[in-house]
């Protein structure tokens, strides 16, 4: 039960996440294979089921550009995200960035301390 | 046809038409890149085995095209009863049953001559209800899904299925044991009702057009029986299957056909002691009866028909 709540909680937090990494990684172009496997490498395991779902929705909320081109002898569908997408990301980023710090201070109990630029 | 293709092809059944060619063509070639991946940093070709392991790994086909049906407006509150993965098939289901209880109610007031008035609101009914059942199933069907994942977990896309539609077709031993049992209960019935010529059922008679074709319905229960026997013990016999069913579908148009041409499918045997006024209202219920058997009859062609098509192509493409 507690594994259960604990799963349904965690992909309830991840849900989120995953449209702000897609969207962060697809700043580069890429196809959905190529990106499932690049956002692997950076700790970030999405299931097939869920990312190319996710890729079409995105395409028809206007965030993400796509066209399909050959690579290797076969038609891929390359991705990219559109102005109206980098536009939202950098918003949405920034609001991740408010709600960590916020989660930070009221877990933690204090505020977190912004380093100046150039300090190590 | 390889392993994948099939997989796909099964995807392909679920999807929405519009995107069906798109959505196919992106989830070819991940899959491909997935085992291409596997292949090379394995250094061979990958086996039977592993290539399901990779397809059992994106999931049941019904789960993996449910995640790209649309959103569906009003129908959405389904879609948490139902869950993603059973809600397309639900969404078609709903629809076919509900022309269905359209045709049904059409074809009743027109076989029984009842009051047209009254047809909206007995339609109505009949499709709140039909509804009503029809969602039900498909609630149960998810509860039982998400308590018993083991056991029903493949509909919704948990539970290692994919086997089943990606390896070589095959006739299931349940559907052919299934098929024995059923028929002989058929043979049971049929010459229990026409081994004697003119025996009454009640104020009713069957008409002498069944009793000529007692001995034909009865070979060719005897001829699916030794088909069912064979694919039991030969399941990997599906052109056999097919070419068999072709023959059935062809043997039920004729005997349709001779049936049609009869024109009568009941007749009456009053009983001495009746009055005019009940005798008059049985040829009444006879006439009702017999108008329902000819749609009935009607109905058994298009479906014939429809079976008939779907074997022959099914005979052709396991051909090739």
């Amino acid at each position: 039960m507690t594994t259960d709540l604990l799963e349904n909680l965690r992909l309830e937090l991840r849900r989120g996440c995953l449209v702000l990494a897609v969207l962060a990684q697809l700043r580069t172009e890429h196809y959905g294979y190529a990106l499932r496997k690049a956002l692997a490498e950076r700790g970030l395991e999405i299931d097939e089921n869920t990312l190319y779902p996710l890729l079409r929705r995105l395409e028809t909320q206007g965030l993400l550009d796509s066209e399909w081109r050959e690579e290797d002898k076969r038609n891929k569908r390359f991705y990219r995200v559109s102005a109206q997408g980098e536009a939202i990301l950098t918003q949405l980023l920034e609001e991740w960035e408010g709600i960590n710090a916020s989660l930070r201070w009221i877990a933690q109990g204090r505020p977190e301390v912004k380093q100046p630029k150039g300090v190590q | 046809m390889t392993q994948v293709d099939r997989y796909l092809e099964t995807v392909g059944m679920f999807l929405p038409e519009r995107q069906k060619n798109d959505i196919l063509s992106e989830l070819s070639d991940n899959i491909r890149s997935r085992i291409e991946d596997r292949e090379a940093e394995l250094g061979r070709q990958l086996t039977d085995i592993e290539l399901q392991d990779i397809l059992k790994d994106y999931g049941h086909p019904m789960s993996v095209a449910g995640r790209y049906q649309p959103e569906t407006g009003g129908l959405m509150f389904g879609k948490q009863l139902i869950g993603p993965a059973l809600f397309s098939i639900y969404v078609r289901v709903l629809g076919i049953s509900l022309l269905v209880a359209l045709a049904v109610q059409v074809v009743l007031t027109i076989a029984l001559e009842l009051p047209t008035d009254g047809v909206f609101a007995r339609l109505m009914v009949h499709v709140f209800m039909q509804s009503a059942a029809v969602t039900l199933v498909f609630v149960l069907i998810q509860r039982m899904a998400q308590e018993h994942p083991d056991q029903w977990g493949w509909l919704t896309g948990h539970a290692d299925v994919v086997t089943r539609t990606a390896s070589l077709p095959k006739i299931s031993r349940l559907e052919s044991g299934l098929q024995i049992v059923l028929l002989a209960i058929f043979i049971a019935i049929t010459y229990q009702f026409l081994s004697v010529p003119d025996a009454g059922i009640g104020p009713f008679k069957l008409a002498p057009i069944w009793y000529a074709l007692y001995v034909p319905f009865i070979l060719s229960m005897v001829a699916g029986i030794v088909q069912s026997a064979i694919n039991l013990a030969r399941p990997n016999w599906v052109r056999f299957h097919a070419a068999a069913q072709v023959g059935f579908e062809l043997f039920s148009l004729t005997m349709i056909g001779i049936l049609l041409a009869a024109g009568v499918w009941v007749t009456l045997a009053v009983p001495a002691e009746a009055t005019v006024a009940a005798e008059q209202k049985l040829v009444e219920i006879v006439a009702y009866m017999n108008q329902t058997f000819f749609y009935g009859l009607l109905i058994s062609v298009a479906i014939s028909l429809y079976q008939l098509v779907q074997n022959v192509r099914r005979y052709r493409r396991l051909s090739r």
